[in-house]
């Protein structure tokens, strides 16, 4: 049983426009010691599903289906979809934790940073608040944090970015989680900070074996950390498999324009980026089928309806991706101006005979 | 996007006058203090820039959160008062003119913000807000709506959107119609600051790409403010990096990134994360701690405290902007990546600081 | 610190001056205003007036009737025009009301007000939430004396559960002063809780939606914990400044309609009765007063402040 195994997840909040289908049908799973990367755009659904798996969407306004399961040390399975609100707090911070995008709110400024992290180890083990600070002081100085003591009792605004979000780094680690999900750790951090942050992840988990998911919209960071990817569009999970995998032999046509429409440096510039045609589709009036269809050189009738998510190749098992154009057919049409990308047309032969 | 191609390798400022000169400029905040406003210190933003801009180029602007390289693109357009130095534009000074000397130099010079949900009023139709921009050029009345059109269609939008507010738009097309009201000036000059880092990626290059086909089009200079090195690499013919207010390398852009000169330079490209399974995972050894106070500057070359290069004439003198064949400047004492005949050939820019130090690298400062 | 005192010393200061300057050129401006009429009695003379106006000095120039009066202020010798006693007596007597007017009103609109500015927030939306912004609305523009005439009317006149007004000293015994004081109080909060409900139910309502809260949660802290630790610490901070300018508005003197409603003999009736016989020393000294005591709460808010929240320094 893998540590953290997420099916058939689906979430939906009632709005005044009516309803917004954030996750649809999504699927994963992450084993200890392992950085999933999950990439997507905005609107992906991919912050939702993180935070759905910490409890963070439950509102009045949410509906949910599907099953989240935890596997403790010993074994026992908990769905964090059917935890009581009491159940959920217990396993918050102590064993699935979380780092969200922007350290400069993420934590309460009228708090010395020292009493925060005490504050959660309080939350969760009952020690004394002078040995909970002892441990805050601890885990400041093993985040690479110089003058720790002095440091646990200054308050947010006197740390720099990338300070604060070493503080929360702290914070996740203080009851030594088995899952730590990292929302955009490093989207608002300047480049040379996120080097130092995605460096420190990376220790983290080699360190104490904790099992990461990492959530991004960069393509770069995924690159840099992740073992293993999965790809978001429009609320489902359209790709996932290995990292190599799914750099070099990528069979989705969303991922092809995702990588292809990233400026890189470290090839030639092109005269023109690739992009993707159009827009992501509202979440509250999804195309029937396959969400990308429209955006989709190569649509067909058959992705009006829902493609599974599935092996297309089964010499590699941990491949997923969910499209109808057959495997062939994708090898051929994926490259444009010598890397892959989105092509712009559809060519010649890639009709109904290319079609798993 | 085009003047390296004319101008090859090494662009020829000579040869064409400079649409905009920014003449070792200086842009200092006071920081007040107390019940009686006394300035405590000062913010050295900008901290003498010098660089020009020609016609038709496209001028990249680097540097991490604080560096001034906002302050600079927001000063160019005199939204900002420089506290030193002067700013020319097309030859005549506009370092000190008042807001109705301004007005021509308005409609010449436009920006495109970082994040146009911001930037858009949301109470006005985009009709409205772009016609704001003809009515700078003195448009009659009865001609903008036809233009307004026009310009739509010209950012790739729906003329039939003319009447729609900001909110009912996509982030790409809120950020299409602010390109559309920065075109309604006919402005020669557009300054874009971090017009992409809000958007999504696939909707990022569909504005990169719009902004290079007006460029073609209507002969357009940029000046493009971003964090992102990858895209302003796309875009930009000259790239100048900064560090907390000061200049500390200019070059082509590809030079740029094949050769950085700059350590800073250098640690700025080893940071950023390459989309690639195969390049990934290369020994990562990302340059330590923070960025000091913009404040309290350290003297000496400001990046000395995180370099790992830096010797003892680093935290005693600012390193002079040297310039090396094929139109770099950097400004370091012990520069990265140059030749024996590099530094033969170097010679101290009239771009540097005036309160640098005078000995070229190799010198005695080497030693 | 001691900066911040020196420095809250000397703008008080100046605030106090520019204060009893401005009373004492709106009294001395008001048509018909002349204190002579009232120090000479109703059957005076014009003579009578004359010897009267030669004697206080009110033919010498604005400036120097200012400074005059201003130096009787300070020595405390100041008198009334009409009753022929010091003010600082009659303050002294009316304090004692007004403090316990100001202290219990005010312990009442913060719990009650916090009570359902949070209740308001926590259940956004719905019933409870709308009820109590139409309640709350309805105290807001409830005049306070209206709402104490109401209580008096029902629970005084008609059902004889409280005395019909009248202050009672809390040396007469803490049963017979709260009797006394429970329908002022409750005249004088209606007001406030119906702002300060409103205030707080907006800031929580806000706090709620904060990165940090969603980080408390995400610690694993219990609801109960998140409320007080995070959300209600932060909710708090705009109420202070609030409560520092009221407060301080009704122990100066500023509770007129609530103290004359219940015949309370408190600095805010004795502002009453000076302000219809338009006695200026009294109005003038209480003016002062009341600004002394805006300025004290106004510094007392700057230091609460700064232990709230901590991006705030004092000396800055």
């Amino acid at each position: 049983m893998a540590l953290l195994d997420i099916d058939h997840l689906r979430v939906s909040f009632r709005t005044e426009g009516g309803t917004v289908q954030a996750v649809d049908d999504v699927s994963f799973s992450l084993e200890p010691g392992e950085i999933l990367g999950i990439v997507g755009e905005s609107g992906s659904g991919k912050s939702v599903t993180a935070m759905t798996i910490m409890g963070l969407t439950r509102s009045p306004n949410a509906s949910f289906a599907g099953r989240i399961t935890l596997t403790g040390p010993d074994g026992a399975t908990t769905d964090l979809l059917a935890a009581s609100n009491h159940q959920l707090e217990s396993i918050r911070g102590a064993r699935v934790a979380m780092i969200f995008q922007d350290p400069m709110t993420a934590l309460n400024p009228v708090h010395r940073v020292g009493d925060q992290i005490a504050e959660q180890i309080r939350a969760h083990e009952p020690v004394g608040k002078r040995a909970a600070t002892a441990r805050a002081v601890d885990l400041l100085r093993r985040v690479g944090i110089p003058r720790p003591d002095e440091r646990a009792r200054s308050f947010p605004h006197e740390f720099s970015g990338g300070m604060r979000q070493r503080v929360m780094i702290a914070m996740t680690l203080s009851c030594s989680p088995q899952v730590l999900i990292a929302d955009e750790p490093t989207t608002a951090l300047d480049v040379t900070i996120q080097a130092q942050i995605l460096a420190e992840i990376e220790d983290l988990r080699a360190e104490t074996g904790v099992g990461v998911l990492l959530i991004t919209h960069d393509l770069g960071v995924i690159a840099e950390v992740a073992d293993r990817v999965a790809v978001m569009y429009a609320g489902r999970v359209v790709e996932q498999g290995d990292l190599r995998t799914m750099f070099t032999d990528p069979l989705h046509p969303y991922t092809w324009g995702l990588l292809g429409s990233v400026p890189r440096i470290d090839k030639d510039r092109p005269g023109r980026l690739p992009t993707i045609p159009g827009a992501p589709p509202s979440l509250q009036n999804t195309p029937k089928g396959c969400h990308f269809a429209p955006r989709c050189p190569h649509r067909f009738e058959r992705c009006g309806e829902v493609p599974p998510l599935e092996a297309a190749d089964a010499t590699a098992p941990g491949h997923l991706d969910r499209c109808w154009l057959a495997l062939d057919t994708k090898r051929k049409v994926r490259i444009v101006n010598g890397t892959i990308g989105l092509p712009a047309a559809s060519p010649a032969g890639a009709d109904t005979a290319g079609v798993r | 996007m085009t003047a390296t191609e004319t101008g090859g390798e090494a662009p020829a400022p000579a040869a064409t006058a400079p649409l905009l000169e920014i003449d070792h400029l200086q842009v200092l905040f006071p920081v007040r203090a107390g019940m009686l406003g006394r300035t405590r210190a000062h913010v050295h933003a900008v901290d003498d820039v010098t660089i020009n801009l020609t016609e038709g180029e496209t001028l990249g602007l680097v540097g991490e959160s604080g560096c001034g390289k906002t302050t600079l693109a927001r000063t160019v357009l005199r939204l900002t008062k420089p506290t030193g130095g002067h700013l020319r534009f097309r030859g005549n000074d506009i370092t000190a003119l008042g807001q109705r000397d301004l007005r021509p130099f308005r409609a010449e010079v436009q920006m495109v913000f970082q994040d146009p949900q911001a930037s858009l009023n949301p109470r006005k139709r985009v009709g409205q807000i772009i016609s704001a921009g003809l009515a700078l050029r003195g448009m009659p009345e009865k001609d903008r709506p036809a233009r307004v059109r026009e310009l739509l269609a010209q950012v790739g939008l729906s003329p039939e959107h003319v009447n729609r507010f900001p909110h009912e738009f996509s982030g790409g097309q809120r950020q299409r119609v602010g390109v559309a009201r920065a075109l309604a000036a006919e402005p020669r000059l557009i300054v874009l600051d971090e017009p992409v880092s809000a958007l999504d990626v696939s909707i990022q290059a569909q504005v990169v790409n719009l902004l290079d086909d007006l460029q073609d089009r209507l002969g357009l200079s940029y000046i493009f403010v971003a964090h992102d090195l990858s895209v302003v690499r796309h875009v930009s013919d000259r790239i100048a990096v900064m560090y907390l207010g000061k200049i500390v390398e200019v070059s082509p852009a590809e030079a740029l990134y094949s050769r950085p000169i700059h350590p800073y330079t250098e640690a700025l490209l080893d940071s950023v994360p390459i989309p690639d399974a195969e390049r990934a995972r290369r020994a990562r050894k990302p340059v330590q701690g923070d960025p000091p106070s913009a404040t309290a500057p350290p003297p000496g070359c400001r990046f000395a405290g995180r370099c790992p290069h830096a010797t003892d004439v680093c935290r005693r003198v600012e390193p002079p902007l040297v310039a090396y064949p094929g139109g770099h400047l950097a400004a370091c004492h012990h520069p990265r990546n140059v030749s024996a005949e590099d530094l033969a050939a170097a010679v101290i820019s009239p771009s540097s600081p005036a309160s640098s130090g005078d000995s070229l690298p190799g010198s005695e400062a080497a030693l | 610190m001691i900066r911040f005192v020196v420095r809250r010393a000397a703008s008080a200061l100046g605030v106090l001056v520019a204060v009893s300057i401005l009373t004492f050129l709106i009294f001395a401006a008001i048509p018909n205003g002349n204190p002579a009429l009232r120090l000479a009695g109703r059957t005076a003379s014009p003579q009578d007036i004359a010897a009267v106006t030669k004697a206080y000095g009110f033919n010498k120039p604005i400036y120097v009737q200012y400074a005059k009066t201003m130096q009787q202020v300070f020595t405390g010798q100041i008198q009334s025009y009409t009753q022929h006693v010091t003010v600082m007596s009659q303050i002294k007597r009316g304090l004692p009301a007004t403090v316990s007017l100001a202290i219990g009103a005010t312990v009442l609109w913060l719990v009650v007000a916090i009570i359902l500015g949070l209740a308001a927030a926590l259940r956004a939306g719905s019933a409870t939430d709308t009820s109590i912004t139409v309640l709350g609305f309805a105290g807001i523009s409830a005049p306070s004396f209206v709402v104490g005439a109401i209580l008096l009317y029902l629970f005084a006149f008609k059902t004889h559960l409280f005395p019909n007004g009248g202050y009672v000293g809390i040396t007469s015994g803490v049963g017979t002063w709260f009797h006394h004081m429970v329908l002022p109080w409750i005249s004088l909060a209606v007001l406030y809780i119906g702002i300060y409900s409103q205030v707080l139910r907006s800031t929580v309502v806000e706090t709620l939606s904060e990165d940090f809260v969603r980080t408390a949660r995400a610690k694993g802290l219990s609801r109960r914990r998140i409320l007080t630790g995070h959300v209600l610490r932060t909710s708090l901070i705009p109420l202070v400044s609030l409560w520092g300018l009221d407060f301080a508005g009704v122990v100066g003197g500023g509770a007129i309609l609530v103290e004359t409603v219940f015949n309370l003999h408190g600095v805010g009736q004795y502002v009453q009765q000076s302000v219809s016989a338009l006695d200026v020393p009294p109005i003038l000294v209480t003016v002062l007063f009341g600004a002394i005591f805006v300025v004290l709460l106004s510094a007392l808010v700057d230091v609460i402040y700064a232990a709230l929240d901590p991006r705030i320094r004092l000396a800055a």
